[in-house]
């Protein structure tokens, strides 16, 4: 359901509050994704005539899992707060004085529906990591990321139902890495109406059972980023390839890292977008031998790398230019 | 642990589901009845006894709110004030719970009903309250057959529990179709005419009249049964002697025959006539010195014939004579007693002396 299906068929009272979930509804750390909405319905008779729906499901994206929450109006008491139902969550009871916009519910504040919305999710965040009490192993990670500063305040956990079978308890962890994504260079948008949001790269981790034996992680790029990023190994995360720009000078870099990573040094291809050789491959030079030292971290590597490739690009265009052909 | 299960009259249930029909919105209000404890002790053989205890919640009457929100804020704390405001003349003590109806929604309490349920526990210092939920809606798009569902909710330990409800005399019959209690009734014009007739059909003890003279009658039959079976006992008693008695006698008779054959069997040579030993020792002091006795010469009638030529000395052995045919005369002798009759020579069978014989016991 679009979010203009969703407002024109919303009771009238009730439009300012629903407006501010399907337009600026970015919750948690993957803002990538909205706050969508379905199955709006009526509490009023079959008789009443429309637009008059007032109860919706609204789907939360959360620790990559999406939420599925019902929120119940009265179109005839408009001013009275929502109820919540929280779907298989029947045991998720948030203490009611953590959620001040509900204390304080304010019909009139377009905001007040959103930002109730964010505090049940804080809460809801409180009783997953409350449910990982139900392995030693799993609390061990989380607290360990919790002392982390670049993570403690960016994870969102979903601790997992218990197989009934087997009695195995699974959880998810999603992580948002702190990279620094302010030089990523201008790029084209398919859709202009669509707002990208927030650059952002996030970890995902699935533990498939309380002894953290089985993991499996996976990478979450925002649309921006992707569109920076050419290609990259999704599984073993071991080769990428990115397209700069640098003074109108577009070029590919691709990263590939060894098989003893960290000692082993990466290596770096650039690559000229215009220029072939007379083989007819692309013109572009390989560097294994720039500054580089394993015990930075990914942050410092990147870092000390995005300082060698603009103290290089000279040269190579340079080289391009005069051994390639266009 | 208590079974609960929710009761409640057709009545209650459409009155309710008519007040939802009639409104425009989501609707609440209080419920009043009774609840109670049952424990049912169940004997079987198989297994010790099994006390099962039922918690039965009976719905009598609803009380709607004027208004949703009424008697509790937005963070779900309740207000006792508003609470006897929407009671009036009822008691407080027949409060069980309070219901809400919400149109095309799940049937699962949500966040602020199961905060608000446990707060009027509190309020009302009742740990037994029920929540019962109806939510309508439609089954078919055009809105030709709407639906509603309804439960009954009850929070232990925090956690919410989802109960049967039962409306009386909907739905599939029970196992045990006899009512065990009567439906309870709060109105006083009820109870004032229960009081007015109930020595008619009642007796001191609560039973009904009826029932004193049936359990009466069941103990008469009791007795004259019993006795009967006294009767049927002694004469298949008796029965069984008289059967031991004749298999006993047949036993018997088929042992004679038995032996009768065998006895038969083992002789294929005529009898050995039986001997009286007395007899013979009798008959030997009498007659051995008689002439007629020694005499070996009978008339044709049968009669001895004196015969002289045999000494006393010779009576001691009974020695047999045979008749030996060459020597027997041409003439017949004739006998001294009976002239007339002709003697005739008898051929004395050996009479073995000194051979004991068995005498046959029967």
């Amino acid at each position: 359901m679009s979010p203009e299906v969703a407002l024109h068929r919303i009771s009238p009272e009730l439009r300012p509050l629903l407006c501010s979930v399907v337009r600026n509804g970015r919750v948690g750390l993957d803002s990538t994704n909205c706050l969508r909405v379905t199955d709006l319905k009526t509490g009023c008779t079959s008789l009443t005539p429309g637009p008059c729906c007032d109860r919706f499901k609204l789907h939360i994206p959360y620790a990559g899992e999406t939420l599925k929450w019902d929120i119940i109006f009265n179109a005839r008491y408009p001013e009275l707060p929502p109820d919540f139902i929280f779907g298989e969550d029947a045991e998720f009871l948030p203490e009611p004085s953590e959620l001040p916009h509900l204390v304080q519910w304010d019909a009139g504040n377009s905001e007040c529906l959103l930002q109730l919305v964010k505090e049940l999710i804080q809460q809801y965040h409180h009783y997953q990591c409350q449910r990982l009490r139900e392995s030693s192993r799993l609390l061990f990670e989380y607290d360990s990321l919790l002392e982390d500063p670049n993570y403690g305040r960016n994870m969102e956990i979903y601790a997992g139902r218990k197989n009934s079978w087997t009695g195995e308890f699974s959880a998810r962890f999603l992580l948002k890495l702190p990279v620094d994504f302010s030089n990523i260079p201008i790029y084209l948008l398919k859709d202009t109406t669509l707002d990208p949001g927030e650059d952002v790269a996030l970890l995902s981790v699935s533990f498939e059972d309380a002894e953290a034996t089985q993991v499996f992680p996976k990478l979450y790029l925002s649309p921006s980023i992707e569109q920076g990023v050419v290609e990259y190994d999704a599984e073993g995360f071991t080769k990428l390839t990115l397209l700069l720009m640098w003074k109108d000078f577009c070029f590919l870099v691709h990263v590939d890292l060894p098989l003893y990573f960290p000692r082993d040094q990466p290596t770096l291809t650039f690559q000229s977008v215009y220029h072939f050789t007379n083989s007819g491959q692309l013109y572009s030079q390989v560097q294994k031998t720039y500054p580089y030292s394993p015990r930075w971290d990914g942050n410092e590597m990147a870092k000390r790398a995005k300082a060698y490739f603009k103290s290089f690009i000279p040269q190579f265009q340079e080289g391009a230019f005069a051994n390639g052909k266009l | 642990m208590a079974e609960p299960t929710v009761r409640m009259s057709g009545i209650v249930l459409s009155s309710l589901m008519f007040q939802h029909l009639n409104s425009d919105s989501d609707v609440e209000g209080l419920i009043l009845g009774e609840s109670r404890f049952e424990e049912q002790v169940t004997i079987s053989d198989t297994q010790s006894d099994h006390i099962h205890i039922e918690e039965i919640y009976n719905i009598q009457k609803h009380i709607a709110c004027q208004k949703l929100q009424n008697f509790y804020n937005s963070v779900g704390e309740v207000d006792q004030d508003a609470i006897k405001r929407i009671l009036a003349d009822n008691k407080q003590e027949s409060v069980i719970g309070w219901y809400r109806q919400r149109r095309n929604t799940d049937q699962q309490m949500a966040l602020r009903e199961k905060i608000v349920h446990e707060n009027l526990k509190s309020v009302l210092s009742n740990p037994h309250m029920i929540f019962l939920l109806l939510t309508p809606s439609k089954l078919t798009s055009p809105g030709s057959t709407h639906r509603t569902e309804y439960a009954a909710f009850i929070s232990r330990s925090r956690q919410v529990i989802n109960v049967p409800v039962l409306v009386n005399n909907l739905g599939l019959l029970e196992q045990v179709a006899y009512c065990k209690v009567s439906a309870l009734c709060s109105a006083v014009g009820y109870n004032l005419t229960m009081k007015k007739h109930r020595s008619e059909f009642f007796s001191s003890n609560g039973l009904l009249r009826d029932v004193n003279e049936v359990n009466k009658m069941s103990d008469s039959l009791q007795s004259e049964l019993q006795k009967a079976c006294e009767d049927v006992e002694k004469s298949e008693r008796l029965l069984e002697a008289l059967q031991a008695d004749v298999s006993d006698l047949r036993r018997r008779v088929r042992e004679k025959r038995q032996n009768g054959l065998e006895k038969a069997d083992a002789d294929d040579l005529p009898v050995e006539p039986k001997r009286n030993l007395l007899l013979h020792d009798a008959v030997r002091a009498l007659f051995t010195c008689g002439p007629l006795f020694q005499s070996q010469t009978l008339t044709l009638d049968a009669f001895p014939v004196l015969d002289f030529s045999h000494s006393p000395e010779h009576s001691a052995n009974t020695a047999t004579e045979i008749l030996n045919p060459e020597t027997q005369s041409s003439e017949q002798p004739v006998s001294e007693l009976h002239p007339g009759r002709t003697v005739s020579r008898k051929r004395l069978i050996e009479f073995q002396v000194g051979r004991e014989h068995k005498r046959m016991k029967t």
